[in-house]
């Protein structure tokens, strides 16, 4: 019996139409014109531009300055130089500053200080390298003055030091840009769309909306066994089409999904049993009964799910993990999405892991409910 | 013959409505019994509270001598029904769908195959077991629906209107069928609301109206319940209101009416009733034309018992 009513679940659902277009091609269409919509812009990786300052020599005869000077030299050259400098007097720097031609200006004096605009990175990062220098220079000064015989040795230290200060590290092998997020969550829409088979498969039993649920209520069979085929032929219908999706962003649109690609696949299989699973239980909802009327609700309900998970833009998922993080707990288009940002971004399982029990948790939870929802055998109208 | 379906006081309300007002029904084995009325009138009710579809406020249903519940499997295993509305998948073919609803019951594959091709050749849709049922008629479609609710060869079949909507060539098909499914042996319980169809099919009917049942039995009983016996029309011109007058004044006349030099004057028993019309004609020489002397139909039976006729009532 239950090969009977899968065999026949996976007929029906393949020459659907409807049900082929809302869960392969529309999903594999929308990925197509996002990464379309980035252009170069996913490709490129992300050049820093060198701050252009303008130095002002107001005292070029106090010590130390020829070593500023020579540092400030050094990091002007080659093609990820730090700084563009541009020796001039303080009345044309602040002119240039105020033009915006510089973003900022160092006055090298006896003390060096500088000028700089209030806003952007190139500030940061002026500060930081005069922040760094004047704190060398004075813990040299200071061994020079205090242990003259330890200066060599300090010298090393303190360069040793400021090279170790501040090191890029990958936590894995994975792709961490960004705009893949917007790929995840195409990901978590189309598992979401498998609602929409999760509909059908409630309206179809179910006597007081369809008159094929009706005549299959009047059959000697347990609507407990006909759910589970069914619900297993769709999943696997839904997981088959996420695979294949995958692969055309992977070998088509050359999305890089990391090097963990086996452990993609147990979120694209819950992913869309969670989604049938939703489908199944707007489907069973006593009220509204109107077929039409659920779908609009299973329409509403996986965009808002999907559009908190950045599918529209990036950074609303962060916004509610920072104010109201069990949202993207029970969230599953959230769970599916950073299930594969975990994948991605770190070297342990553990936070994948977590994804995934939460999605196979609200899965079954969401199946018991539907199930019990509809057991109920005799309907007050039809 | 035992009784195959008892329904004792059947009540069932929606909200304010009365659907079944204490409504009793007994079908013995065998039959083919029609339930007769106009739409609303509470058939389509009827078989889903039997087939335990819908709950019911009052009352008890048996089946097969049993209690009828959702989870009465053994007496569900025996109970064939074709809906009102067709109910078929519109992705599979004839032939899957027939086998879909055949794998309801029937679990061995081999039994199931001879079943359905059966079934196929029962409802004569060989050519078609390819089409998907939107490439069908509306009479093949019919068919198909038949196919998949007696492909289990259910001992009791319910027929909810299944004409409706179909050209009288496989309106004769279906009802053909559904004689030879009868004389093979199944009871049916078969609703609709064409009189004639009724008349033609069924052992025995039940009138209702507004969820009661008005009467039941066979159609001879049924037509002697009523006042009528014999209505005559004939064909006469210039007939006056005193004509009109004596001609109901006639022995056993209950009923006259004269529009469109049509005369029609119902009997209540009596005999000899047309050669008294014709002896008054002549005897006041008017010269007439077609003369028609009819028995009782159901359709006057359904009219006299509840005051409407019986395709317009709503």
């Amino acid at each position: 019996m239950f090969l009977h009513y899968f065999k026949y679940t996976i007929k029906t659902t393949l020459r659907s139409k409807e049900s082929i277009f809302w869960s392969c091609i529309f999903p594999i269409a929308l990925a197509t014109f996002m990464f379309m919509s980035f252009g170069n812009v996913y490709n490129n990786t992300e050049v820093m531009n060198p701050v252009k300052t303008a130095i002002v020599t107001i005292d070029d005869k106090v010590n130390n300055n020829d070593i500023f000077l020579t540092i400030v030299d050094e990091l002007s050259k080659g093609e990820d130089k730090l700084l563009e400098p541009e020796y001039t007097d303080e009345e044309k720097a602040l002119q240039m500053l105020r033009d915006k031609d510089v973003d900022g200006v160092i006055y090298v004096d006896d003390k060096i200080h500088m000028t700089v605009r209030e806003e952007g990175y190139e500030a940061t990062i002026l500060s930081t390298f005069l922040n760094q220098y004047s704190q060398k220079q004075s813990l040299i000064e200071n061994i020079a003055k205090n242990n003259p015989y330890a200066l060599n040795e300090g010298i090393v230290s303190i360069t040793a030091a400021s090279t170790n200060a501040c090191r890029e590290l990958n936590t894995s092998n994975g792709n961490q840009d960004n705009l893949v997020n917007y790929f995840y969550a195409i990901f978590a829409m189309s598992c979401l769309f498998a609602a929409f088979s999760g509909n059908d498969r409630i309206f179809s039993i179910q006597a007081n909306i369809t008159s094929l649920g009706a005549r299959r209520a009047t059959a000697p069979t347990h609507k407990s066994i006909i759910i589970i085929s069914e619900f297993l032929a769709s999943s696997l219908i839904q997981f088959v089409v996420e695979c294949i999706t995958l692969v055309y962003m992977i070998f088509v649109l050359g999305i890089d999904f990391g090097d963990k690609i086996p452990a993609i696949f147990p979120i694209l299989y819950l992913g869309s049993a969670c989604g049938l699973a939703i489908g199944m239980i707007i489907g069973a909802l006593p009220k509204p009964a109107s077929e039409g009327a659920k779908i609009g609700i299973t329409v509403s309900f996986t965009m808002v799910l999907s559009v908190l998970a950045d599918l529209c833009a990036n950074g609303i998922k962060d916004l509610i993990e920072h104010n109201v993080p069990i949202i993207n707990r029970l969230n599953p288009a959230a769970l599916i999405s950073d299930a594969f940002y975990s994948l991605n971004v770190y070297d342990t399982y553990s936070r994948y892991l977590n994804n995934i029990a939460l999605l196979g948790g609200i899965t079954v939870v969401l199946c018991i409910i539907s199930f019990l929802m509809i057991r109920r055998n005799r309907y007050a109208s039809l | 013959m035992s009784n195959i379906i008892e329904v004792n006081n059947l009540v069932k309300r929606y909200k304010e409505l009365v659907a079944l007002d204490h409504f009793n029904l007994t079908i013995k084995e065998g039959e083919v019994f029609g339930l007769l009325g106009p739409n609303g009138s509470g058939k389509t009710t009827t078989i889903n509270c039997i087939l335990s579809l819908l709950s019911y406020d009052k009352g008890s249903i048996k089946v097969f001598g049993k209690d009828m519940k959702p989870d009465s499997y053994d007496l569900k295993r025996k109970i064939g029904v074709v809906p009102q509305n067709v109910a078929v998948f519109n992705e599979l073919s004839v032939y899957e769908n027939i086998d879909y609803f055949c794998g309801l019951y029937i679990k061995d594959a081999a039994t199931r195959k001879q079943y359905v091709k059966d079934a196929i050749d029962f409802v004569e849709l060989g050519e078609f077991t390819k089409f998907r049922p939107k490439k069908l008629s509306g009479g093949l479609l019919r068919r198909l629906n038949i196919a998949c609710g007696i492909v289990h060869k259910p001992e009791l079949i319910f027929f909810d209107e299944p004409t409706v909507a179909v050209d009288p060539q496989s309106r004769n098909k279906i009802l053909e069928g559904i004689a030879e499914l009868n004389k093979n042996g199944a009871t049916i319980v078969y609703t609709s609301h064409y009189m004639e169809e009724v008349e033609q099919l069924c052992s025995r009917i039940l009138i209702m109206d507004k969820g009661k049942s008005l009467a039941s039995g066979t159609k001879e009983e049924l037509k002697n319940i009523i006042k009528c016996t014999e209505k005559i029309s004939v064909e006469v011109c210039d007939l006056t209101e005193d004509n009109l007058e004596e001609i109901s004044g006639l022995a056993h006349a209950y009923e006259t009416s004269y529009d469109d030099s049509i005369l029609k004057v119902s009997f209540s028993g009596g005999r000899h009733n047309l050669v008294r019309v014709l002896d008054y004609l002549g005897d006041h020489d008017y010269s007439f034309g077609r003369i028609y002397s009819e028995l009782p139909t159901l359709n006057d039976v359904f009219l006299e018992i509840t005051g409407t006729e019986l395709r317009d009532s709503v």
